[in-house]
């Protein structure tokens, strides 16, 4: 049974959790769908820590490539290797350590680069490549299919350019312009 | 739009650019589900302890918990992290918090006010696993386990500041379930789970006795439960088998009265004394907030670029960022003057707990029959499962 100093401690202890519950409504931070990280293109360094941060084995992070924006380019800077001897498909031309990326022939002088995303390990070095000499249409993004969802993306935390924020489930990618073609 | 180096390709021949490949995350739907599967697991816990009062039951119910929220959900997010999320959504501008960790935080509570902490004993997956590991239960003396218990609220304060101030995530950061549940992790996260897995084989249940932090808040709150259960109710015959059988050693026997006048000498000197251990809190707070703040990143950034280093990663990305060096110094101040005040506040009310944590000491059992103490017990049953009467009664399965 419940008697007067019981009901005042319970009382106390509701009025606490009250007011938590109060301050966090009051101030309207409630909503009501969790939101979805992601990583804004234009921000990211290409530091390396999407492959090494992500709570799981691999990275849910994967390049994707902006087709539109790309030049198609026989030398494509993120895809060969700096001086490269010759541009074929020899593994030792190439930037990618997985070979996540196939390169093939469209028409004279255009080559189509893919991502192959079961191989990419976002290592983000065609990413940077590609940023620095070419148009930038690889670009690293978080693939919801792969994402936990963390609390708190430990990939965010640690990333220097504090490109990685949360999103609203709405809009669930942010993606380099003109991609979606 | 950006000038690109390389133009547009002009393809002569048909060309279609290939599709992305963008697919949607989890339903949404999940963390409803949990918050059905939590209320489900309670309600069923206090089934388990007021009315079937089985200790197997007890460890089933524990185990299929496991399953579930630990390894089938992956054990994120969970009430304990959920403090973290409330500390941020109370005071980090600009943050959120959904209504499913919301009720996460508060369900387990809300049931300890009235029934006490079944949660611990029948629904947490870390609880279980500290349960199912369990082997050896090496009784610790009260000189090593109480100074022990007093980390929680340390941990408890540290990790609402950690969030608070949006610097890190100390309850995800030192988590040792974490890998179990994912089976993988880094090697400093394995090495703290193996660490405490083997502990928790040889001591009962560890980490909820010196580690957790959301047990503190369970704590308080059972200790003013509206109800709570009894070992029999069939006539204690005062044999304290269940003393012996408690692994946390927490049931309280009828004491040896002790002379009042002495005690409530003893009570008003402690409640003299609080002032002090307030004044001393604040004061150790406002020593070690400056240490606290390095958990912020951007007093680390300022450190690095303080200290000239010129090649570190996060300085590179600063210096090609918009933000001054003004504008950062300005921010860590401010971080820097939040950090000293949530220091000093908690100083306060960790002197003034320390101080009722000593009264407590003082608090006589005044039944005449064996009661478990309702702020640690963890409901695991093991008290009335070798209760003599209760046995003798047939309700237990043997």
């Amino acid at each position: 049974m419940i008697n007067r100093k019981k009901f005042l401690k319970i009382s106390f202890f509701s009025a606490i959790g009250l007011a938590i519950s109060g301050t966090i409504f009051g101030k309207s931070r409630i909503t009501g769908r969790s939101k979805l990280w992601q990583i804004d293109p234009n921000k990211c360094m290409q530091c390396g820590k999407c492959q090494t941060e992500c709570v799981i084995d691999t990275s849910a992070v994967k390049t994707i490539h902006a087709y539109a924006i790309c030049g198609y380019c026989d030398l494509c800077s993120g895809y060969f290797k700096k001086g490269a001897m010759r541009l074929t498909t020899g593994a030792e031309y190439h930037l990618c350590p997985t070979n996540a990326i196939t390169r093939s022939f469209v028409e004279d002088p255009y080559y189509e680069y893919v991502i192959d995303e079961s191989k990419c390990i976002a290592c983000g070095k065609c990413v940077k490549n590609c940023s620095d000499f070419g148009n930038g249409s690889l670009f690293l993004q978080i693939k919801q299919e792969l994402c936990k969802g963390c609390n708190r993306c430990s990939i965010a935390s640690k990333c220097p350019a504090n490109a990685i924020s949360q999103v609203s489930r709405t809009t669930p990618y942010i993606l380099k312009g003109g991609s979606n073609g | 739009m950006a000038e690109y180096r390389f133009p547009k390709p002009d393809f002569q021949t048909p060309y279609n650019y290939p599709e992305l490949l963008l697919p949607s995350a989890d339903s949404w739907v999940w963390p409803y589900i949990d918050i059905f599967m939590l209320v489900l697991f309670l309600g069923l816990s206090v089934f388990l302890i007021y009315r079937k009062r089985s200790r197997k039951a007890i460890l089933l119910t524990g185990a299929f918990a496991l399953l579930y929220f630990g390894f089938f959900r992956a054990g994120c997010i969970c009430p304990i992290g959920s403090i973290q999320s409330v500390s941020e959504a109370l005071f980090l501008s600009g943050s959120v918090i959904t209504i499913s960790t919301l009720a996460l935080f508060f369900l387990p509570l809300i049931s300890s006010l009235i029934w006490g902490r079944t949660y611990c004993g029948s629904v947490c997956p870390m609880g279980a696993i500290q349960e199912l590991v369990s082997i050896k239960k090496i009784p610790l003396p009260k000189w090593v386990s109480k100074p022990l218990a007093l980390f929680p609220p340390i941990f408890l304060f540290l990790s609402v500041l950690g969030s608070a101030t949006g610097s890190d995530l100390l309850i995800c950061r030192f988590d040792p379930f974490i890998p179990i549940f994912r089976l993988s992790g880094t090697p400093s996260q394995i090495i703290l789970s193996l660490s405490v897995i083997v502990t928790a084989m040889l001591i009962y249940r560890p980490y909820c006795r010196f580690i957790c932090p959301y047990g503190f808040l369970l704590k308080i709150t059972s200790m003013v439960s509206a109800k709570s259960f009894k070992i029999t109710d069939k006539g204690c015959v005062n044999c304290s088998i269940c003393s012996e059988a408690c692994p946390a050693d927490v049931v309280e026997k009828p004491d040896i009265k002790e002379s009042s006048s002495n005690l409530r000498k003893t009570a008003i000197i402690i409640i003299l004394l609080i002032p002090v251990f307030m004044t001393a809190g604040a004061f150790l707070g406002s020593g070690v907030s400056p240490l606290i703040s390095r958990l912020n990143r951007d007093v680390q950034l300022l450190n690095l670029l303080d200290t000239n280093q010129l090649d570190n990663q996060e300085v590179e990305a600063f210096m090609i960022s918009v933000e001054s060096e003004e504008e950062l110094r300005n921010r860590v101040t401010e971080v820097k003057r939040n950090f000293r005040i949530y220091s000093i506040f908690g100083g306060l009310i960790l002197g003034l707990l320390y101080g009722i944590a000593l009264l407590t000491i003082l608090r006589q059992n005044k039944l005449n029959y064996h009661q478990p103490n309702r702020g640690e017990c963890y409901n695991c049953g093991n008290c009335f499962h070798n209760c003599p009467v209760e046995i003798k009664g047939g309700k237990n399965d043997v």
